[in-house]
């Protein structure tokens, strides 16, 4: 069946006037309406000075290979922007599948251990990954300031699906005449998608806030009041996103987040 | 009293024109101060579009010379209106042009032809408009174009302009 077609359809000198008044993506869709059309349309007579004004360095390229087509640059760079301005995907996880465990031991015995769900702590109010947890010190007796104190800060995956160490370490409390605090931290392993040159650099951060003591009675003892624990980058000493620290734990606690 | 001048279109039909509202023509204005315009202009465009053409270019004669006159007194008003009031000239021109494409497309060749800077950029964005946010088979739809791609062909081609087809 043969159409009359002559009738209504643009010439192709229209098509390369009207080309120049198209957006590149207006463009690269009616490239693919006929062979004329694209012959028309694809050609570097349009598409240098596009991608030239949108992506002047992938245009240099061109020499390096001369079968490269600008549409084609222009295509690449376009992707390759819009990847660099997409947002990282949303958590697998919650705050809700999390429980949070706290465990604080001195050389002879245990002394606290305390289990909640992450969604039960008080976040800190500028979104970021930091948690406090109430101690209810009056369950725990006095800790010698002095002492060594074994601490560990678990994740754990609701229902027992996975578990991650975030902190198992070792250490003493700084004294200073008017507070006393414990200030921890521990490196945490880069995620699997790149190797630990690439990715590293934050840390698992755990404070512990004690109640007031008095100096002046000279006791070198002192209940603990309350923990704070988070993640920190250390390029910039702040406390990641929340979002963050949830797309970090998912590559540890989801089965199928490191294939 | 103004001077007139003749033009011949395409197919033998004479308009008697005002040379201030044909100068607008770059073409022409070439042409009749190279002296070639002694007697008819002949153009190489057809009567009906020839008619298209003048029309357009009597409009902006009409602006021009009323903004000339104009004192700064109340302008501004007197712009806003006038601008409303070309806008509605318009709109009816693209209409009329939207519902005979050949027309369309014979005026914005005559237009190129003619050197018609305004004319050609307004025609261009018309038909841009028509074409923007369009998948392809609306495009040919619209135009009457036949597919010509084999379905490999197509495929390969979608494919190649990908990312113009996502959101």
């Amino acid at each position: 069946m043969s159409r009359v077609s002559s009738v209504n359809l643009p010439p192709w000198e229209v098509l390369n006037l009207v080309a120049h008044h198209l957006d590149p993506k207006t463009l690269a869709i009616a490239s693919c309406v006929s062979k004329s059309w694209f012959v028309s349309l694809s050609s570097d007579y349009h598409w240098q000075p596009i991608c030239a004004a949108h992506y002047p360095r992938l245009a240099n390229l061109k020499v390096t290979d001369p079968a490269v087509t600008y549409h084609r640059l222009f295509a690449v760079g376009h992707t390759a922007s819009k990847r660099r301005l997409k947002p990282p995907p949303t958590p697998c996880i919650s705050l809700d599948d999390l429980l949070f465990a706290v465990d604080i031991r001195t050389k002879d015995a245990p002394y606290l251990t305390v289990a909640k769900l992450a969604n039960e702590l008080y976040a800190d109010p500028n979104g970021v990954f930091r948690f406090d947890i109430d101690v209810n010190h009056e369950r725990f007796g006095l800790i010698e300031l002095q002492e060594e104190l074994k601490i560990t800060w678990t994740v754990v995956l609701r229902g027992w699906e996975g578990v991650f160490t975030m902190m198992g370490c070792g250490g003493r409390l700084s004294l200073s005449p008017a507070t006393t605090e414990g200030w921890f931290s521990q490196e945490l392993p880069s995620p699997r998608c790149c190797s630990s040159e690439v990715a590293n650099g934050i840390v698992a951060d755990l404070k512990l806030g004690f109640c007031s003591r008095r100096e002046s009675t000279g006791d070198q003892r002192a209940r603990i009041k309350k923990v704070s624990v988070g993640i920190l980058s250390i390029f910039n000493w702040r406390y990641v996103n929340v979002d963050d620290g949830l797309r970090y734990l998912q590559h540890f606690l989801l089965p199928n987040s490191n294939p | 009293m103004a001077i007139m001048y003749a033009l011949k279109s395409s197919d033998n039909e004479i308009f008697e024109v005002e040379q201030k509202v044909i100068e607008q023509s770059e073409t022409i204005k070439k042409m009749i101060e190279d002296g070639a315009a002694t007697g008819e202009i002949p153009l190489q465009v057809s009567s009906k579009t020839l008619a298209k053409v003048l029309e357009w270019c009597k409009q902006r004669q009409h602006k021009t010379v009323e903004n000339e006159n104009d004192d700064n007194k109340g302008k501004r008003k007197k712009e806003r209106d006038e601008d409303d009031d070309i806008k509605e000239w318009e709109n009816k021109f693209s209409d009329e042009l939207k519902a005979d494409k050949d027309v369309l497309f014979d005026l914005l060749l005559a237009s190129n032809y003619l050197d018609l800077p305004a004319l050609l950029s307004f025609l261009c964005q018309l038909v841009a408009d028509m074409v923007a946010g369009k998948m392809p088979e609306e495009i040919r739809r619209m135009f009457n174009i036949e597919n010509d791609f084999t379905p490999e062909e197509e495929k390969a081609i979608t494919a190649e302009h990908g990312w113009a087809f996502q959101p």
